[in-house]
């Protein structure tokens, strides 16, 4: 068990380096973990392989400000290009001139939907969104012309001058509305419709409770805004340079709009500035390419901050309504749910985020019966689609406020109740999957809870530190501190079938000066979580050497498959892992040959084979002589299944779980919270790399956090009102509460290394532990994130009492 | 409709004098002043403000004097923070300027440009507000006196006539505690969602001088006289305290807020008089 504490206000010991120990039997203590094909023992290890807190590769470059972001792409010749965006959240468009706009000087090309060669519309699972529009807009900020030009406040003042007349149309903003208005798209207002019956659904428990839940619309807020350049190329194609999550399935969108084949499309990963979903879909990939293809010549575009809150999809707003069973025990009976989710104007990954808020909407516990019934519609609101935590971050808001009002009921206490229900390996979901692998929920739980509260205020701390901060509006005899629990499961992996396989080409050679280096060449999308840290730990690890080179990311490679549903550790690391091992492979072959031992189990260490019976050894670098060595290969996880009519079925591939204890103070006058601390335990698998790992989990706290109590896209009959990070607020290190992780490391069967993704549970239920933390603190309901001040001073009282280990503070 | 500023028509002035640069603001209806920038900018960019003429005040001689009376236009909210006068005179003013935007907007944002923008939430106005600043005024022929209370006309305007510029804004010596309340959603780095200065001056055991001012909760930045008269000539002790409450009611009756993204109306409504009793109770001894 690795247990660590860290934050800006933390007290505790701050683990730079933590060593990692097992926390359960079928753990192997702190020995680097070997691939298959190395088992046999190796005497020394390679440095920084796996195991180990190995530095980022571009770590050093990223904080003296040295990396190249995709913003930096520059080409002597380029032109800029930018969009023009419907002012309209729904429009006919009447008509379109071009004509001003295009005499102006120094503009290049203007270009409308009947400029896209091919198919006219994109998406990431049902192509439903015009490249261009061309008869109606949908949503406020829907792309309707494009420009290039020699400077880019020219191209800003050409889209300024092209005149579209528009038609208003009604709109239709109110997700329960959708499904009986008038289609607002010719493939209807609703995307999904997904029930899920699950065991004796006519069961009734001996206490019910009910409740009705609101998530509102999130934003990635990523720091980098959406970039590329645009290069065409010499054989009638294009190069394409973009921070992206997913380069194979840009291309496959771009190629197909473009009416090109996909090996005229070649595309490279610029430097990503945060991605949290935001770049899963097309925002400018198509664009920036026609600009190019008509202009001849490179085009750069870079979306302005207000452009970047409309040129993205966000995380969808969700409305709930629950009932909870239970026995007197607190045994679970079952759970009803009506789930709406809000999708926006066009398709993105509606589907996908559905299910998985259909498929997680009872929590990690166990339920004898379900009956949930999920829809996800479209409206003009602004499209919405992945986001860290995908569908499960709403449903487990709704969950987990539902298991204290249970509690309260039941006169029993919230983690108690928690732990009588919680899964465990080889219990059945709602889906009726059977937990194949590992489920360490009740060790979650308990890891979260035995971190030590924080200390209680001193008199002497500074007013910076109670609510308020700054502004030194909150009096220490008006603080209330309050705690909270809850508790998450997620899917890693695509679902329902999905084969998100990854690639991998793994070259071992030498160096001109004589060193045997490794390159690796994946076109995993390395967009902060450390996949690049990963890969040179595991090649460093399969194959002895320290010297690994990671070439770019680009379409030269077989596809990575997304970086997103915390997969890219299992899915990439998997295949570099496979590619490493047939390397590793023909590098024992040499080595029999030179060493003359055809039959022998020869041993890989750092720089050489080693024969163990004679003590013989030869040189990697000696091996390599006869040419490099190199392999690729594909890494598919175990098939998974579609969900049948009842939304019974194995459609996903692995879980992963997470429990987060928040400790908040609260001044309920002013309705002002500061998060002290949130404790956690997070099931991981294995740490490969503790630090990274720790990374992710702070960084998933924040946005969690930021949720619970600040953020949220302001939306009014289809507008967004706050497009800008003065009035989008999110969490500084001064919000950021002290974080104490504790991670449990049970090898997840199937799993390269043993490891599950990390990315997503640290976001996941974080939020509804805040939430909890204030209601303990304040006795309101607040039913609703984020949290407003307004609904902390002004709300109602909630039938959610305290839970344990409650105090008042001052 | 271009509603970008086009850098190429822009004429850019940088006067070295006052009187230059009234001047310099006369040569054309849209010319704007610009000094540390920090809003001029960003209103530029959002394609809020078009200014055909920008006249830097960085060289005026003598707009970045801070005196133990005169606060300079030009001074910046970094200046005030480092300064032991403006500590000791002015608490207020130095709390609200440290919570004006990060270190960098510190750095570059003044006293004028605060004022002038006229935003109902300026930090800095309503500390000034109860340190009974007045605005200086230079135009084309004379320097005027406004007293800072009449100084704006609504949000974003003020009284500022063509070629009109504020060169400075200067304090009378006022004794007792000011303090300086705000309410943020985030813990730094917010615009206020309403905010709130008091100053008390107490002589022998009672209140000689009570000023209250209130920020984002009306038009413009605002004393609230009726609030200050219940509290002048009371005894510090339970009468104050209770004279505080009657106070802070007075403040909240005040406000005429708005609702927007931030908060609701009601919300700001609700708070002032939180505030008010704070700011208020941090300035009895």
């Amino acid at each position: 068990m690795t247990t660590t504490t860290c934050g800006p206000s933390s007290t505790a010991a701050t683990g730079s380096a933590p060593a990692v120990t097992g926390s359960a039997p079928a753990v192997t203590g702190s020995a680097p973990v070997a691939p298959p094909g190395t088992r046999e023992r190796t005497q020394r290890r390679v440095r920084d392989g796996l195991g180990t807190s190995a530095d980022r590769p571009d770590g050093t470059p990223k904080v003296t400000g040295a990396f190249a972001f995709s913003s930096d792409l520059h080409d002597q010749r380029m032109l800029w290009g930018r969009t023009l965006r419907s002012p309209h959240a729904h429009a006919r468009i009447v008509s379109i001139d071009t004509s001003a706009a295009a005499a102006m000087p120094g503009v290049v090309a203007v270009l409308l939907a009947e400029d896209v060669p091919g198919k006219a519309t994109f998406g990431l699972e049902h192509t439903d969104q015009p490249v261009l529009a061309r008869d109606v807009v949908r949503y406020e900020g829907e792309a309707v012309a494009i420009v290039a030009a020699e400077h880019p406040e020219t191209a800003l003042r050409a889209i300024r001058a092209i005149e579209v007349t528009y038609e208003p149309l009604p709109l239709l903003t109110d997700p329960a509305e959708a499904a009986t208005t008038d289609p607002i798209h010719p493939d209807g207002n609703v995307f999904r419709t997904l029930p899920l019956r699950h065991g004796d659904v006519d069961a009734t428990g001996d206490v019910v409770v009910e409740g009705t839940y609101e998530v509102g619309m999130q934003d990635q807020a990523f720091l980098g805004p959406e970039s590329a350049l645009a290069l065409p190329s010499d054989d009638g194609g294009v190069e394409l340079f973009i921070s992206t999550q997913w380069l194979h399935v840009d291309r496959d969108q771009v190629a197909a709009c473009l009416a090109l084949p996909a090996d005229q499309v070649h595309l490279t990963l610029g430097g990503v500035g945060g991605a949290f979903g935001a770049r899963e879909d097309v925002s400018l990939q198509v664009h920036v390419c026609l600009l190019a293809l008509a202009t001849g010549r490179p085009v750069k575009m870079l979306y302005s901050r207000a452009e970047s809150f409309l040129g993205h999809v966000h995380r969808h707003p969700a409305r709930m309504r629950y009932r909870h069973h239970a026995r007197r025990d607190g045994t679970l009976v079952k759970v009803e749910a009506e789930i709406l989710l809000d999708g926006g104007a066009y398709a993105s990954s509606s589907t996908a985020v559905l299910a998985n808020a259909v498929c997680f909407a009872a929590g990690p516990y166990r339920v004898e019966a379900a009956r949930i019934d999920g829809q996800v519609v479209r409206t003009n609101n602004p499209p919405c689609g992945a986001m860290r935590g995908f569908g499960v971050v709403q449903v487990c808001f709704a969950h987990e406020a539902q298991m204290d009002r249970l509690a309260a009921a039941l006169d029993m206490d919230p983690v108690e109740l928690r732990l009588h229900n919680a899964l465990k390996p080889g219990d059945a979901i709602i889906t009726g999957q059977r937990l194949t692998g590992t489920a360490p929920v009740r060790e979650v739980i308990e890891a979260a809870m035995a971190h030590p509260l924080p200390p209680d205020p001193r008199e002497d701390e500074p007013a910076i530190a109670l609510p308020g901060g700054a502004g030194l509006t909150a009096r220490r005899e008006d603080v209330r501190r309050g705690t909270g629990i809850a508790v998450s499961i997620k899917n890693l992996m695509y679902s329902e079938g999905f084969d998100d396989y990854s690639t991998a080409r793994v070259r071992l050679e030498t160096s001109p000066d004589g060193e045997p280096f490794a390159t690796v060449h994946s076109a995993c999308a390395e967009v902060g979580q450390g996949f690049v840290t990963l890969a040179q730990q595991i090649t460093r690890t399969a194959l002895g050497i320290e010297r690994v080179v990671l070439h770019a990311a680009d379409t030269g490679v077989g596809s990575a498959g997304s970086t997103s549903a915390s997969r890219q550790t299992w899915m990439s690391g998997g295949a570099v892992q496979l590619a490493c091992d047939t390397v590793h492979h023909g590098l024992l072959e040499r080595a029999r040959g030179v060493l003359g031992v055809p039959d022998e189990p020869l041993v890989l260490e750092p720089g050489r084979v080693v024969d163990p019976a004679t003590g013989a050894e030869v040189a990697i670098a000696q091996l390599l002589r006869a040419g490099p060595l190199e392999a690729t290969e594909e890494h598919h996880h175990a098939p998974t299944s579609t969900l049948d009519a009842d939304g019974q079925g194995d459609a996903h591939v692995s879980f992963a779980f997470a429990a987060h204890r928040a400790t908040v103070d609260v001044d309920p006058d002013l309705g002002l919270v500061r998060v002290l601390q949130i404790a956690t335990g997070q099931d991981v698998g294995r740490a490969l790399n503790p630090r990274a790992v720790i990374g992710q989990i702070e960084g998933g706290i924040a946005q969690g956090v930021g949720l619970a109590v600040m953020e949220e896209i302001l939306v009014e009959d289809g507008l967004v009102r706050n497009p800008s990070f003065t009035d989008y607020l999110i969490p500084t290190a001064l919000d950021m509460p002290s974080v104490a992780a504790t991670l449990i490391e049970q090898p997840e069967p199937g799993a390269p290394f043993g490891a599950k993704g990390v990315g997503e549970p640290p976001t996941i239920s974080s939020t509804p532990a805040v939430v909890a933390a204030i209601r303990d603190a304040t006795g309101k309901a607040l039913t609703r994130v984020p949290v407003r001040a307004q609904d902390i001073a002004f709300g109602e009282a909630g039938a959610i009492p305290p839970t344990a280990g409650s105090t008042s503070a001052g | 409709m271009s509603s970008v500023m086009d850098p190429t028509k822009v004429t850019y002035l940088r006067p070295t004098s006052v009187a230059e640069a009234v001047d310099a603001l006369r040569t054309s209806d849209g010319a704007r002043p610009i000094a540390g920038g920090t809003d001029l900018m960003v209103q530029v960019r959002l394609g809020r403000r078009r200014p055909d003429t920008v006249v830097d005040l960085s060289a005026v001689d003598g707009l970045a004097e801070l005196s133990e009376e005169r606060i300079g236009a030009g001074v910046t909210m970094r200046r005030l923070l480092a300064s032991e006068h403006a500590a000791a005179a002015w608490p207020a003013l130095v709390e609200a300027a440290r919570l004006l935007g990060g270190r960098q907007i510190q750095a570059m944002a003044t006293v004028g440009g605060n004022l002038c923008n006229a935003s109902p939430a300026a930090e800095s106005a309503t500390p000034l507000l109860v340190h009974d600043a007045t605005a200086r005024i230079a135009g084309p022929d004379c320097v005027r006196a406004v007293p800072l209370e009449e100084f704006w006309s609504g949000p974003g305007q003020t009284v500022l006539g063509p070629g009109e510029l504020l060169i400075a804004v200067t304090l009378p010596a006022t004794a007792g505690r000011s303090a300086y309340r705000r309410i943020e959603l985030r813990r730094s780095v917010d615009i206020a969602v309403v905010s709130a200065a008091a100053r008390l001056e107490i002589v022998d055991g009672a209140v000689a001088q009570a000023r209250v001012a209130i920020g984002a909760a009306a038009p413009t930045p605002r004393r609230v006289v009726a609030a200050e008269q219940v509290l002048e000539g009371v005894a510090v002790g339970p009468d104050l305290e209770r004279a505080i409450n009657q106070a802070a009611v007075l403040a909240g009756d005040a406000c005429v807020p708005i609702d927007d993204t931030r908060a609701t109306a009601r919300y700001r409504t609700a708070m002032i008089p939180v505030l008010v009793s704070r700011a208020l109770a941090a300035c009895v001894p």
